[in-house]
């Protein structure tokens, strides 16, 4: 749609005024589609959850600045692991889902209080599975100037190349050329191979998140980190290569790979 | 610019009741409007949730001409993209950033950009609100961080009001702080050159030589450079040699069909905006046309230009003589776009 009224202004120009155009645009919109009705939520109809990301590395306690042993034997310590948990979803044994809107959450191993994610105003309800990615679906990869988690000053974006780092690992390792690692995960685009972004899908099998108004479960995930370098016979070796800062299909290896890392413990309700 | 702030505004209330008829109350209007030519096409960037008001142009304007955003504060955006050249960096291959680091392409021309679907000579930036994040964070250009820069603009009691006006939020976010820019730079609009006016229909705007150029162009340039604003904004060889410092396009999609593709430029302004190419290989026009009547590279060049354009002397004379008549002097010396400051 565009919006253009035209005058001829001494006979020298020809002058179309956008005014305000976007504003304009959802007032009219809004009359022509009426806002979706939301379903009312009185308070005690809802109720919130937790999600908890405990690290770690070959079955030990994961942290940053810390020496582990990869399966290559190789020897590396995290200064930094930063990743998006986004578009989280429940779901119910009747099929029925609930996604939490604006679901971009930033999990940073530095900052502890990010590994516990709180998700509020959340249907009551029996819930028995949940999904979500590690990344960033590809519609924000797009969109101008994000807030909140999407935030580009968490530097977790690429600026010559947009789209989000989805993954940010970076440390120390010996047996690298340079003595550093640094990997950053990313890539939304399905040409070439490069999508990155990783769905994942949990069925909580004999346990049940329980959302009441006045409880406060909590989904217990563990991440082995450790998946990074290795799973199942495929392996990356810091002294191969020990820097990534692009999308292709180096990361989405990697991407898909740490993904296996991320397991469904328990739920305490 | 050109009408009186009051008739626009009532202008745009006019706007407002035949476009929508609906008797819902009018929403808050912006205070200010802004200018959009009538012989271009729709323009890609919408704004987003933030309709255009000058006062949020004026922090874009005012920012792009400010050092403090780069780390040592000696370079703005203006360093390296200048009005008098179009924004180019006049006469500079490639652009010094800070501590006098080189880049390694040459600064394009500004104009226009509300139009662009995608920014950089590779197009690897997609959205204008994004492309300020590039040139501040480059360690070869401004070498600051957003969360650096957000800090000194949060300590200056000017901006924090400034912003505080146009935005009614008290801390400056990287959302304010990129859509002020992207709104200054959309507002950067070229479109007055004697090639618009006859363009429009005012024949005498350009004279027999350029008339003819004009043919000449539109037989041989316009399926890459297509009119009104001389790009068709795809991603193309023209004929130049392809250097392993540059692989253009491919280093964005890693299609290896891609490799040594840069996006088509507009050539409005093109007198200011030498040298030319993505790393400024090429010092005149005259050069420009001798790689297209005889290309550098004739391996996977665009079938539009196949082995090479034929042009005659005349023909040349009178293709130059059109591409002058893409100079926008009101554009080049509009005081909206100069140093608010200084
Ligand atoms: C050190 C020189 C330098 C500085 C400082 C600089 N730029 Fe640039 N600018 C360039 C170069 C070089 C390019 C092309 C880069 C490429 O294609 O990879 C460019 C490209 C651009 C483009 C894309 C134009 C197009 O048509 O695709 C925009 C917009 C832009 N710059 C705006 C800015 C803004 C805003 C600032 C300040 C925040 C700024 N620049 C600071 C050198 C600079
Ligand atoms: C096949 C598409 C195509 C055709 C046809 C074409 N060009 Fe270009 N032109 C390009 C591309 C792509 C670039 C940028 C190439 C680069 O920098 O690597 C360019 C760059 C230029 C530049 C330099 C602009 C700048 O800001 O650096 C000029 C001038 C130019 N073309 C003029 C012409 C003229 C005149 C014709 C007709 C004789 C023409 N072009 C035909 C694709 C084309």
């Amino acid at each position: 749609m565009s919006y253009t009224i035209f005058m001829n202004f001494n006979s020298k120009l020809f002058i179309a005024l956008i005014l305000g155009f976007s504003s304009i645009l959802t007032s009219c919109k809004k009359d022509e589609l009426p806002d979706p009705i939301l379903p009312t939520q009185p308070a005690n109809e809802i109720g919130m959850f937790k999600i908890e990301f405990e690290h770690l590395f070959n079955s030990a306690n994961f942290t940053l600045n810390t020496a582990y042993t990869t399966s290559e034997g190789e020897e590396v310590t995290f200064t930094k692991l930063n990743y998006y948990i986004s578009n989280i979803q429940l779901s119910k044994t009747d099929g029925t889902t609930w996604s939490e809107p604006e679901s971009y959450h930033l999990v940073k191993l530095s900052d502890p209080i990010s590994t516990l994610i709180t998700i509020n105003d959340v249907p009551k309800g029996q819930y028995n599975g949940m999904t979500f990615m590690i990344g960033v679906d590809s519609t924000r990869n797009v969109s101008g100037a994000q807030t909140g988690a999407l935030d580009p000053a968490n530097e977790m974006f690429w600026s010559w190349n947009n789209g989000y780092i989805f993954v940010k690992s970076e440390g120390t390792s010996p047996q690298s050329s340079s003595g550093n690692f640094e990997y950053h995960l990313g890539g939304f685009k399905n040409a070439n191979g490069s999508n990155a972004i990783q769905n994942l899908n949990y069925n909580f099998g004999s346990s049940t998140l329980d959302i009441q108004p006045n409880a406060a479960p909590q989904i217990h995930m563990m991440v082995a980190v450790n998946h990074f370098f290795s799973h199942n016979g495929s392996t990356l070796k810091v002294a191969d290569m020990s820097t990534l800062h692009m999308p292709g299909a180096m990361a989405v290896g990697i991407a898909s790979r740490f993904s296996t890392g991320f397991m469904f413990d328990h739920i305490h309700n | 610019m050109l009408l009186p702030k009051t008739s626009l505004l009532c202008l745009g209330l006019i706007f407002v009741f035949s476009s929508c008829q609906k008797d819902e109350p009018i929403p808050s209007l912006p205070q200010e409007v802004m200018v959009v030519p009538v012989h271009f096409p729709k323009a890609v960037y919408d704004f987003g949730n933030f309709p255009p008001d000058n006062k949020k142009v004026a922090i874009g304007r005012r920012l792009f001409y400010d050092e403090l955003l780069s780390l040592d504060s000696t370079i703005s955006c203006a360093s390296c993209h200048n009005q008098s050249s179009a924004f180019s960096d006049g006469g500079r291959q490639v652009s010094s950033g800070i501590n006098g680091a080189f880049g390694f392409r040459n600064a394009p021309a500004l104009f226009n950009l509300a139009w662009k679907p995608l920014f950089m000579w590779d197009g690897g930036i997609v959205n204008l609100e994004l492309q300020p994040i590039a040139p501040l964070t480059d360690a070869h250009e401004m070498s600051i961080s957003l969360n650096q820069a957000l800090g000194r603009l949060n300590s200056s009691t000017q901006y924090r009001s400034l912003f505080k006006e146009a935005f009614l939020q008290e801390t400056i976010s990287t959302q304010m702080l990129l859509v002020s820019f992207a709104q200054f730079l959309s507002s950067m609009v070229s479109y007055q050159s004697p090639y618009d006016d006859f363009y429009q229909g005012k024949e005498a705007a350009l004279n027999a030589a350029q008339q003819r150029g004009l043919k000449i162009f539109r037989n041989n340039c316009h399926s890459c450079h297509s009119e009104p604003l001389l790009s068709d904004f795809s991603f193309r060889r023209n004929g130049l040699t392809i250097t392993s410092l540059d692989s253009g396009r491919q280093r964005i999609t890693l299609n290896i069909d891609d490799r040594g593709k840069f996006m088509v430029p507009s050539l409005r302004n093109i007198s200011r905006t030498a040298p030319y190419m993505h790393d400024g290989r090429f010092e005149t026009i005259d050069e420009v046309l001798e790689n297209y009547m005889h290309p550098q590279n004739i391996n996977q060049i665009d079938e539009a230009i196949g082995d090479g354009i034929l042009l005659s002397v005349q023909e040349q004379s009178d293709l130059k003589e059109f591409l002058e008549s893409l100079d926008d002097k009101q554009f080049l010396n509009d005081p909206k776009f100069s140093d608010p400051i200084n």
